[in-house]
């Protein structure tokens, strides 16, 4: 497949948040934008992490048959390295000092385990994990901001109050998700390559 | 009922919003709904008490990576036991078998676990009143979506594939089944819960 095939398909048809559902429970109940620094660590975090355990999996796991052991490699290998790396950047200086907060406070979670999981799961070769990663932080966030959008306009909306709050905004994301599965991975595979 | 009130008790799911990645998108069915359930619920208080023992018998600096290594322990020979029982139905939940090592609810017992001094038998009440909440909404809305989404009941079932009961053959509302649907439904029941409550008078979540 295209690089610009992984990409779209890692943004739309394959959302992390939408379709495979990580990272939910921060994104139901954040109530602050999602800034540009946010993306950036993602990225980061997420590239670091799947890159790793993509390593990992394919040179030692997956040829030694120990597969299985993916959650406690990436508890006790990847999930530190990425720690370490976020808090060296995060005391490189100013500029980095957000960016390297938000990572490291990411770097465990369901999200960039998820990620790094589906990335090394796949049949992908370095280049094609890169962009599938990148693109799956790129989708995530894109989604965020989507539902911070929404957010916005429910709290001026006239709704029940059971209904205010996270489950509008659960109901919402359901309705993203149908947007965002509507965008076919076959089309893509067609249209692109 | 002595237990503290807190993101732990009683409601995860509906109230806190804890957990939800599993339910959302992979307790597409029953069967998967019960296993991804009795896993966290299982993984919570069994981790909970491991990392309260971790704070006694560890180092400060070595205590939170420790914590994080027997989850992911947990959470591999969980999946490893649950492929060996049923391998369809651990190759249909794929990566979130694994996962349940960075579960929210899991990563949040861990943090309980390694922080509690003050807490007694009441930490570990709320974590097991937690955990059973937490199966509990886990299968009442993996069955409501196979049932209302596919028309159709299984069952976990030691072999090759879970036991399924068909009820229809045309489902009234597939997309309760897709991620879509998971969503919907989650959003739904959690304003039909908080309208519980506030019938009863008791404060949102």
């Amino acid at each position: 497949m295209s690089y610009l095939g992984i990409v779209l398909i890692s943004v739309f048809s394959a959302n992390v948040l939408l379709v495979y559902g990580l990272g939910v429970c921060p994104a139901v109940k954040r109530e602050r934008k999602s800034p540009l620094s946010a993306l950036v660590a993602l990225t980061l975090t997420n590239l670091m992490a799947a890159l790793l355990l993509w390593s990992i999996r394919v040179l030692v796991l997956a040829p030694l048959g120990l597969s299985a052991l993916e959650p406690i490699m990436f508890m006790a290998l990847v999930a530190p390295l990425v720690k370490y790396a976020a808090r060296a950047g995060a005391n490189a200086g100013a500029v980095f000092a957000k960016i390297g907060a938000l990572a490291d406070e990411s770097a465990v979670s369901c999200l960039v385990f998820g990620v790094a999981l589906t990335t090394a799961r796949s049949d992908y070769g370095f280049f094609a994990a890169v962009a599938s990663s990148a693109a799956a932080s790129f989708g995530y966030w894109a989604a965020l901001v989507l539902l911070d959008a929404l957010r916005e306009r429910l709290e001026l909306a006239d709704l029940p109050v059971a209904m205010r709050g996270a489950p509008a905004i659960l109901a919402s994301a359901g309705l993203m998700a149908m947007a965002f599965m509507g965008i076919d991975a076959g089309f893509i595979r067609n249209m692109v390559g | 009922m002595g237990a503290p009130r807190d993101a732990f008790t009683p409601d995860p799911v509906l109230g806190a919003f804890l957990g939800l990645c599993p339910l959302v998108a992979a307790a597409r069915d029953f069967a998967s709904g019960m296993i991804l359930g009795l896993g966290v619920a299982l993984s919570v208080p069994l981790l909970g008490l491991a990392a309260r023992s971790l704070r006694t018998m560890a180092p400060e600096r070595l205590r939170a990576p420790g914590a994080l290594v027997l989850a992911a322990g947990f959470a591999a020979v969980y999946a490893l036991i649950i492929a060996a029982y049923s391998p369809l139905l651990a190759t249909g939940l794929d990566i979130y078998l694994p996962l349940l090592a960075a579960n929210c609810l899991t990563l949040a017992a861990l943090k309980r676990g390694l922080r509690s001094e003050q807490e007694g038998g009441g930490g570990l009440r709320g974590m097991v009143i937690m955990a059973g909440f937490y199966l509990l909404a886990a299968m009442a809305i993996s069955a409501l979506r196979e049932l209302v989404g596919l028309g159709r009941l299984s069952l976990p079932h030691a072999g090759l594939a879970p036991r399924v009961l068909v009820l229809t053959t045309s489902p009234p509302f597939r997309l309760l089944a897709s991620p879509a649907g998971g969503f919907m439904l989650l959003g739904l029941v959690a304003a039909v819960y908080r309208w519980a409550l506030r019938r009863r008078g008791r404060r949102l979540p």
